[in-house]
């Protein structure tokens, strides 16, 4: 492992780029693409996407015309030139009165001077048993 | 990026999760030198570390079902994100649980680099 690649502000890079992330989804989520490299990928709910135009598609398909989410825990953790993401919350989507859990995952990496999202999986928390 | 890295997802999380159900302590195995555990918000890196946070964790049995894994290939790994429900012990009720484990390709191996766990518990 290249431990020398590993940002040292990874939880301050990690924070800051949740904040965007998350208030750029609940008020203009047209603007997500620039959050992601061009050759990102995707897997929401279970579906599989790969590069910005389709995640970009896939979120203009998105049902909702509000999202709310509300952040339980965010977990930060450094990677070769990156940083991981850990996410666990509830969203709540136009007039529903329950909110639904929700996880996600991303990875960060740095280009030049900035970070690009590389990998993201989001998943609602349900559990059909 | 690895392009069989669903199976290898796949293989993983059935060998990690089979340990972690019967013998928790050989979970260390998985973790490469310089990996890094988050557990419940607590950081812990390296083998060392690991195995002690396993070793201190105080239920005698755990069961635990997967809901959902999802695979996506990364440069020389695999990330992998799952969702599920854990029982402890002779508790009735079945907690959610969430994880995140990015596996390295070390010479042929996969190796966990990075894990971070979390219990699902939402209090608003």
């Amino acid at each position: 492992l290249q431990l020398e690649t590993f940002p040292a502000n990874f939880a301050l890079i990690g924070q800051q780029f949740m904040q965007a992330f998350y208030a750029t989804l609940q008020t203009n989520r047209e603007q997500l693409a620039n959050f992601y490299y061009d050759q990102a990928m995707l897997t929401y709910e279970g579906a599989q996407l790969m590069g910005k135009a389709a995640i970009m598609t896939k979120y203009r398909s998105l049902g909702f015309q509000h999202i709310s989410m509300a952040i339980t825990n965010a977990d930060y953790q450094p990677v070769e030139r990156g940083v991981l993401i850990a996410v666990n919350g509830q969203l709540r989507v136009d007039d529903a009165t329950q909110p639904l859990p929700f996880t996600e995952t991303f990875l960060l990496r740095s280009f030049g001077q900035s970070f690009a999202i590389v990998n993201h999986i989001f998943r609602l928390g349900v559990h059909n048993y | 990026f690895p392009p069989n890295f669903a199976q290898i997802g796949q293989q993983f999380t059935e060998a990690f999760y089979g340990t972690l159900q019967t013998n928790k302590e050989q979970l260390v195995n998985f973790y490469h030198d310089q990996a890094m555990l988050t557990y419940e918000g607590s950081q812990v890196q390296g083998k060392a570390g690991i195995l002690e946070k396993y070793k201190s964790l105080s239920f005698q049995r755990i069961a635990a079902a997967v809901t959902n894994a999802d695979y996506q290939p990364m440069e020389n790994g695999v990330l992998i994100a799952v969702n599920g429900q854990l029982k402890v012990d002779d508790s009735p009720q079945a907690l959610a649980f969430c994880e995140s484990f990015l596996l390295r390709n070390f010479g042929g191996n996969f190796a966990i680099v990075n894990h971070v766990f979390r219990l699902s518990i939402h209090n608003f």
